[in-house]
């Protein structure tokens, strides 16, 4: 019996790790009820024991709300859960993956300045921040790129963070790093 | 108190509502209760459900600046709040590099792999089963028509930067004139038929490098020409018609 009980486990593991990591809708992540009826009632217990088998190569699972906060035990049905790094990448990462210098520069400027006027910046404020770093008609391209992206978000007032932002960046680390580091 | 000072009234609200939401004009800067209480005293003197509903319209405006406020609070109070005039001095002094690598340390990309799932499949399958034979879709094709001889353009590379850069410090000098704010049809059909062919296609490329923005309308699809990085929203591409009308040579 435990052994029966192990080897479906290990395949609902599997399945699991399957439905995080293959993308079957336009954004990733799967919903919370999404596992629940593909894998059964206890879900959770598989996905600590696929987190675990995740976290010797470097990954975790996430679990987070629709407005980006971490999900508790009780919201587990309604979260969002993601497969995401466990640290920050290294740079040769970062480089092998097609991000350039200035698009994650920008990016860290626009999130720090959005967080810092409380949610919602102008596209106008973002634009005259990025064009004190770069050349003007590169910006245009950029904010379209991260937005395309998600993780900058069009909204009424302006732009706001999109939802990988809320998923992938710590954005209190980003604002204490900010501020702590010393200007060339 | 007319009925004109009372619309007067509402309309005054409404647009302090507008800019509150746009972000123009401070919350707190708002008097929100006495602009209730002035509310209140009209509202008995209503006479028409158009008053009525643009008295609503303003209370559930008044009510979503205080919405505004309780968030402005709620921000202020939080751990996140940094003052933005810090940040932009901040990023103004940190080089990219610095300002990466910021990002890179609070960073954890999402891992996904990208691969053929069987939904993907049974997509692919039936746009395959519904596509029509190639040689259906080819007769369909207009004839490719050769380029007549007369198509190159009569300028040299450097005759038509500088053709550009006049073209570009006519147009800013006089959005510059018009407070930044011209209508397209204005600016291109003010010649004869060719000079006016000549700007628009200089102006193609002036929008082209982001050195002036086109703004539509959505209400009466009149374009106007903007000082670049001026127009909201995702930048895009934008066709513009341009007709001989029944003067021209």
């Amino acid at each position: 019996m435990p052994e029966e009980r192990g080897e479906d486990l290990r395949k609902k593991v599997r399945r699991a790790a399957h439905m995080l990591l293959l993308r079957s809708h336009t954004k990733p992540g799967v919903k919370g009820w999404e596992l629940r009826r593909a894998l059964g009632k206890d879900f959770k217990m598989v996905l600590k024991l696929l987190d675990e088998e995740l976290k010797d190569i470097g990954f975790k699972v996430v679990a987070k709300r629709p407005d980006g906060s971490d999900a508790g035990e009780g919201d587990l049905k309604e979260a969002v859960f993601y497969v995401t790094f466990k640290e920050p990448p290294d740079w040769p990462e970062v480089r092998g993956s097609g991000w350039r210098i200035d698009e994650m520069a920008a990016l860290a400027a626009c999130v720090a300045f959005i967080s810092a006027k409380g949610g919602v910046a102008s596209r106008e404020e973002l634009e005259d921040l990025l064009m004190s770093k770069m050349p003007r008609w590169k910006v245009p391209g950029i904010l379209t790129r991260l937005i395309r992206a998600g993780y900058l978000t069009e909204v009424e007032e302006g732009l706001a963070l999109g939802w990988r932002t809320r998923v992938e960046i710590d954005i209190e680390l980003l604002l204490s790093l900010l501020l702590g580091s010393r200007g060339t | 108190m007319s009925s004109q000072k009372r619309l007067e009234i509402f309309e005054r609200v409404l647009d302090l509502v507008e800019s509150v939401l746009r972000g123009k004009v401070d919350p707190f800067e708002v008097n929100v209760i006495q602009l209730l209480r002035r509310l209140r005293e009209e509202f008995p003197k209503l006479k028409s459900w158009d008053e009525v509903n643009l008295d609503l319209e303003s209370v559930l405006g008044l009510a979503r600046i205080v919405v505004k406020q309780e968030e402005w609070v709620e921000h202020r109070a939080s751990r996140l709040f940094i003052d933005p005039l810090l940040v932009t001095l901040k990023v103004e002094t940190l080089d990219p590099k610095a300002l990466a690598t910021v990002l890179l340390k609070s960073w954890r990309p999402i891992v996904e792999a990208r691969g053929v799932t069987p939904t993907f499949l049974e997509a692919a399958a039936r746009y395959w089963m519904e596509l029509p034979p190639f040689s259906g879709r080819r007769e369909e094709l207009p004839p490719e028509q050769e380029p007549s001889e007369g198509a190159e353009l009569p300028w040299s590379a450097e005759e038509f930067e500088a053709l550009l850069e006049a073209e570009r410090t006519q147009l800013l000098s006089l959005l510059e004139e018009r407070g930044g704010k011209l209508r397209y049809e204005e600016y291109v059909n003010r010649g004869e038929f060719w000079e006016n062919v000549k700007r628009a296609y200089l102006l193609s490329f002036l929008a082209t490098r982001g050195e002036v923005s086109l703004a539509k309308n959505p209400l009466t699809g009149e374009i106007y020409l903007v000082r670049p990085g001026k127009s909201a929203g995702t930048p895009r591409s934008m066709v513009v018609s341009f007709t001989k009308g029944e003067g021209d040579a």
